[in-house]
């Protein structure tokens, strides 16, 4: 006997009737039930921002492609590059998927679910790809004189997304999950001698390690290499990767913050644990890190040319950043409740003072954290 | 023992450095109720894992009906009903829609009659076209039985799968397995923890301690510690242990 679709216009393979399901349930969750507002809001928002871009999107593409047409061969590298690990780590993710998934004990044979991994890997990639074809050939079309550059980038993008997906899904990767090193077991034996609620503050900075694998930091840093100019030595060359991968670490680490904070106090709140110790076992060692590293990057930058009062501001902004986000997500999270509106209307606030008045941002955010722990507490 | 419908010879499982399993010979044959007792980490998980195909093991190889389960799946897993984890089912699916795939997968026109008879008895009937994520980890647990069991299978792979089961259901299920093993010769694989279920339902069993088959009972034997009062598995498991 062989497969039949399980109702008229439903896929026949099992796989694809799966993804398809899927697939229509998640779009019926947004806008059949839930919150239908927020739904309509974001479709709307989603539609404005399409119409604005086709509105305003030829005049800045056609800018776009002649740079683009000059450095036509470092793009098509970074494209390759990028395709290359999007399709190597999406078959590998999607390979384990359908090799432990609740799909896994079906009678398939091995090409049906190669298919599949191929279908899912190569259609993200696949879809920037083509955006970004459609973007050089309307740049092309739209500003006169540019339909060369236009046509150069395009046949660069295409080719360099084919080579990059070709490489990125013939690249090794180990067959068995088992076989591969565990990540985190290194950053959890660290944090295992610290008593009490200290391991608090070592799982932030061991998540944010386990965020920058191999894998994640040559993915950023290789952008930033290909985009450092021809004319720069080769100490400029590094101080500026540097400065790029300290900023890049000191945006993981506040992320890590925000996303233990809320599965710390999830975990926690059956306990009698007071804000206060909370606060202060999450963000210690996260705030020290962030202040260390964020007076060397201030050198750095202050070292490659930039004046010092531009720096010391830049480092100011950051650290208001960094302060007001800590304590509202903590104290927030904390009491499980919304966080992402106040911050937003806190850093706007922040934005504005400092706009009135130079360096007040980073004493404004101070008491800000301070109103929030306060409220809190009461 | 006639007719192996499962048999694992030498597997050898590695977790990196880690040796999970080491060495593992295990038949079980058609008609037969095979209960995988051990302390929590012993490697029975990975074991079931590998009886399915999730896992290649790093030496070894595993059989079902003849067929090796890594070099021809297809024909291998035809013969295979395995309940999943509850945390594997599909979020955004209703049981229904698993339901109908795994049918549609085995080849069957519609999901058969007895299965949803058999949800029916479990009281899952009324939530069945609810989403999965709406369902509590018992209808989980009675989803995955349920999925394992529609194709009919030669080999029943089942972890744990009667946790967080209300008595009446899990009763229901024995049944149904029983029944499954004295009619249809079908051969139930169960890691578990439930010492009545070892005692009571089982026709073999075997302790696995740190990825060893250490130890195995037959029947006659598990009736022998049976007679023995109610903790005198736990009491035979911990002298083995020791």
């Amino acid at each position: 006997m062989s497969r039949r679709a399980l109702r008229p216009g439903l896929p026949r393979h099992p796989l694809m009737c799966a993804l398809w399901l899927e697939t229509r349930n998640r779009f019926l969750s947004f806008v059949g039930t839930g919150r239908p507002r927020l739904s309509w809001l974001v479709l709307c928002l989603g539609l404005a921002g399409v119409a604005t871009a086709v509105t305003v999107s030829p005049r800045w593409l056609a800018w776009l492609m002649h740079e683009a047409s000059v450095h036509v061969v470092t793009v098509s590298i970074l494209v390759a590059l990028q395709t290359s690990l999007m399709v190597h780590s999406s078959r590998r993710d999607w390979t384990d998927f359908y090799r432990s998934s609740w799909l896994s004990a079906l009678p398939l044979r091995r090409g049906e679910i190669s298919r599949m991994v191929a279908l899912r890997s190569c259609l993200v990639p696949g879809i920037i790809v083509l955006v970004l074809s459609l973007a050089s050939a309307i740049a092309g079309k739209e500003a006169p004189g540019s339909d060369r550059a236009g046509q150069v980038v395009l046949a660069g993008i295409a080719i360099a997304g084919l080579v990059g997906g070709l490489l990125g899904w013939f690249m090794p990767h180990p067959e068995n999950p088992a076989s591969r090193p565990p990540v985190s077991q290194t950053t959890l034996r660290a944090s295992a001698s610290d008593a009490g609620l200290a391991s608090l503050s070592h799982w932030v900075t061991s998540q944010a390690r386990v965020w920058l694998q191999p894998r994640f930091v040559a993915r950023i840093l290789l952008p930033a290499m290909l985009a450092l100019p021809m004319d720069v030595s080769a100490n400029v060359a590094i101080a500026l990767l540097t400065v790029w991968m300290i900023a890049v670490y000191l945006g993981v680490l506040l992320t890590a913050l925000v996303t233990i904070a809320g599965k710390g106090a999830a975990w926690l709140r059956p306990t009698p644990v007071s804000l206060t110790h909370f606060a202060w076992a999450v963000a210690r060692t996260p705030a020290l890190r962030q202040l260390q590293w964020t007076v060397i990057a201030a050198v750095f930058l202050t070292a490659l040319g930039c004046s010092p009062l531009r720096a010391i501001r830049a480092a100011e902004w950051w650290l208001a950043l960094v302060t007001v986000t800590s304590s509202i997500t903590i104290t927030q999270a904390h009491r499980s409740a919304a966080w992402r509106l106040r911050l937003m209307a806190s850093v706007s606030a922040l934005a504005l003072l400092e706009r009135v008045k130079e360096h007040a941002a980073l004493p404004g955010a101070l008491l800000v954290s301070a109103w929030h722990l306060r409220k809190a507490r009461a | 023992m006639t007719d192996p419908i499962l048999m694992v010879r030498n597997v050898t499982v590695r977790y990196g450095t880690r040796c999970v399993l080491s060495d593992v010979d295990l038949c079980v044959a058609s008609g037969e109720w095979f209960a995988l007792v051990g302390p929590n980490g012993s490697g029975k998980t990975t074991l079931l894992r590998c009886v399915s195909g999730q896992l290649t093991p790093a030496t070894g190889r595993v059989q079902l009906g003849g067929h090796s389960v890594l070099k021809t799946p297809e024909k291998a897993k035809h013969l295979l009903g395995y309940a999943h984890a509850p945390d594997r089912l599909p979020e955004l699916l209703t049981g229904r829609q698993c339901l109908e795939i795994y049918a549609a997968a085995h080849e069957l026109a519609q999901i058969p009659a007895e299965i949803l008879d058999l949800a029916v008895e479990l009281k899952l009937s009324p939530v069945l076209d609810h989403w999965c994520s709406t369902y509590s980890l018992g209808m989980r647990q009675k989803l995955s039985v349920l999925l394992a069991l529609t194709n009919d299978p030669a080999l029943i792979v089942l972890d744990e799968a009667l946790n967080g089961v209300d008595p009446a259901s899990v009763l229901v299920l024995k049944r149904e397995l029983r029944e499954r093993v004295a009619r249809r010769r079908a051969a139930v694989l169960l890691a578990t923890h439930a010492v009545d279920v070892v005692l009571r339902e089982a026709t073999r069993a075997g302790l696995l301690l740190d990825g060893r088959l250490v130890k195995t009972w037959t029947r006659e034997e598990l009736d022998c510690i049976r007679e023995g009062g109610v903790d005198a598995l736990e009491s035979a498991l911990a002298a083995t242990s020791t």
